[in-house]
């Protein structure tokens, strides 16, 4: 494992592979300071880019992207009140208060501090774990893939919003979609209506484009933002000092180890993360009742959790090829679109890649933490960016990205097209990642249940007959039925009151 | 939580729809001894639609349907429709008028159209930014982004 490590590192040390790492972290850290951007539409925004280059290099510099998207979203709650991502939502409750007294640098830097112990926990996590789990699925066959893939999806959907049945819908929507185009087992056209331009399917970049970053800026149209409302002052004292550091330290483990923890279960991410760390923090830290009113372990405790649970949510992803949200959503396919398939494969057929992004992921975190502390500096500029001039900006950027993948403008008016079915989405409380990981599991489904019926006469009892295919439909059940059950009680509850 | 059980009707009747449509346009695909064929995997997803879909029209039936539901005001609507009909259009034009020409006229009707007022800053950006993202596609990407066609 070592001497893999060392290649991995030998490999990021290549002067353009660093540079774009380099890059990806200082977009990701823009990305996520500015209100309204979100990780994702960072790494989608960079597809285009990553398209074009070796496929580790494509991963360490969305890899970058993700990180430095955690990050950043702390910047924009410590100096706006308004969280960047929404995994900075909890940084915000002691950040822009310790804003309010003039010590925004240090918040800041002890922002900065926090997510790079946070990125180093979860990074030592993915690197003693994944290989292990990634062992365990080598045993898996096309009937237990199958019922992966339908573990995936319902996880996601159950979820990634407040009603469960809207995700399961969104989910099924995206597997429909993906049935467009040419059919994989016997080349038969399906839903092409006789047009040349869907014989291919509908892409994924273009649906990708469409459902994240245009449904994003079609939603502003109706109400355009507001400049940022910035509170002017000096920003100074970035670094903390060795007393601070040791003040916050509990912070920092305890943050980083339950979003290690939530990251890896699916279906969770730095958002829950997040408050979950703010919350344990303020019952049993000595300063618990002060937290609110600008405390520096009320900073450290989330940033620490929604970095820590980077590494964890790349987990299942890169073992099972199944994300646990949004971000690792639109990560898996990115990943699919630069032509690596995440799963226990990866790990067996090209271990390289696979170190050199654990390698990629140590050295983002240190990237990060100068980025981090210069943020200090650069932030209150990007923040002044009028959010009014950047929403006509990222629509040309998702324009040109679309057209980049087969240089066709049919791809441009899909992902124009899916950024009006993803407007509504959003509008009427679906959640958009089942729709996009519906499209990327689809053929992945399909073709494993081909194989499933194949090998058992067209039995279908053999997805309950293989033991891991049975478990992953159970968790699937479970998955969806808990969620159904303590909403049902909650009513109930709230009725008898 | 903002009530949307007349839009959730109406978008449970377009999935029940939608996965009729699909099942049915299955159904006349070729069908295989062995192993799944073109239409099975299809009307599987198709199924599964109908029955959320069915689902969720049903519970916003039970749940009863509010006498107005202010679930997109006119004017939002109707600057949605504006924005996306330019989209549109700045696409189609890109093909015959190329990129270079296209682009800022858009980026500046979009800077305008989100409200940025400051006419100059905001003409200097749509020009400079087209002039970058030219650039860094063709240059370093070298992607053709479309061309203006004199014939």
């Amino acid at each position: 494992m070592l001497e893999m490590l060392a290649y991995g590192f030998a490999d990021c040390f290549r002067p353009a592979v660093f540079v774009l790492m380099f890059f990806g972290t200082f977009v990701g850290v823009i990305i996520g300071a500015l209100p309204g951007m979100t990780g994702s539409m960072g790494i989608i925004l960079l597809l285009p880019l990553a398209y074009h280059l070796e496929p580790h290099t494509a991963l360490i510099m969305l890899s970058g992207v993700f990180c430095g998207s955690m990050m950043g979203g702390s910047v924009a709650a410590i100096l706006l009140s308004t969280p960047g991502t929404p995994s900075a939502g909890a940084t915000m409750l002691d950040g822009y208060p310790l804003c309010q007294q003039g010590r925004a640098g240090k918040a800041i830097g002890i922002a900065t501090v926090a997510s790079f112990c946070g990125g180093m926990v979860s990074t030592t996590c993915l690197i003693l774990i994944a290989p292990q789990l990634a062992k365990i699925a080598l045993q898996f066959r096309a009937a237990d893939y199958f019922s992966l893939s339908i573990f995936g999806l319902a996880v996601i959907a159950s979820a990634s919003g407040r009603n469960i049945l809207k995700g399961l819908i969104a989910g099924c929507f995206g597997l429909l979609v993906s049935t467009v185009g040419i059919d994989v087992i016997l080349g038969t056209p399906r839903y092409t209506f006789g047009n040349y331009y869907l014989m291919g399917g509908l892409g994924l970049l273009p649906v990708l484009i469409g459902a994240f970053a245009m449904a994003q800026v079609f939603s502003e149209v109706g109400n355009p933002p507001r400049e940022a409302d910035l509170i002017e002052q000096k920003i100074t004292d970035v670094l903390p000092t060795w007393i601070e550091i040791k003040g916050i330290a509990l912070s920092m483990v305890v943050g980083s180890l339950i979003g290690v923890f939530i990251g890896i279960v699916p279906g969770t991410g730095g958002g829950v993360a997040c408050f979950m760390a703010y919350n344990v923090m303020q019952k049993f830290s000595k300063n618990g009742d002060r937290f609110g009113s600008g405390v520096l372990e009320g900073v450290a405790a989330p940033e620490s959790a929604n970095n820590g649970s980077t590494g964890g949510d790349m987990i299942p992803m890169l073992t099972l090829g199944v994300p646990g949200d949004s971000i690792t959503a639109v990560m898996l396919g990115a990943l699919t679109l630069i032509g690596i398939r995440p799963g226990p494969l990866l790990f067996t057929e090209t271990p390289r890649i696979v170190y050199a992004i654990f390698a990629g992921w140590i050295l983002i975190q240190f990237v990060m933490l100068g980025l981090g502390f210069l943020s200090a500096k650069f932030a209150p500029y990007v923040l002044r960016i009028s959010p009014r001039m950047l929403l006509p900006l990222v629509s040309v950027f998702c324009i040109v990205g679309a057209y980049t993948l087969s240089n066709s403008l049919f791809d441009v008016l899909v992902a124009v097209v899916f950024g009006v079915i993803g407007f509504f989405m959003r509008k009427y409380g679906y959640p958009v990642a089942p729709l996009v990981l519906g499209v990327i599991l689809g053929p992945m489904a399909e073709s494993n249940l081909n194989r499933a019926m194949l090998n058992s006469n067209n039995d279908v009892m053999v997805l309950l007959q293989r033991p891991f295919s049975a478990v992953f439909l159970i968790l699937s059940v479970i998955s969806i039925a808990v969620p159904v059950i303590n909403s049902y009680r909650a009513k109930r509850r709230l009725a008898t009151r | 939580m903002k009530n949307t059980r007349r839009a959730d009707l109406v978008m449970g009747l377009l999935f029940v729809f939608l996965a009729i449509f699909w099942f049915v346009e299955a159904q006349s695909m070729v069908q295989v001894d062995a192993g799944l064929g073109p239409g099975d995997y299809p009307k599987v997803v198709a199924a599964g639609l109908f029955f959320f879909g069915l689902l969720l029209t049903i519970s916003s039936l039970l749940a009863g349907l509010p006498k107005k539901e202010g679930v997109m005001d006119r004017k939002a609507a109707l600057r949605l429709i504006v924005f996306v009909a330019a989209t549109i259009a700045y696409v189609q034009l890109m093909k015959p008028l190329g990129f270079v020409l296209t682009t800022p006229f858009y980026l500046f009707f979009g800077i305008w159209f989100f409200g940025y007022r400051k006419y100059v800053i905001a003409a200097v950006c749509s020009v400079g930014m087209t002039a970058a993202i030219h650039v860094v596609f063709r240059m370093i990407f070298q992607v053709m982004l479309p061309e203006l066609r004199l014939l």
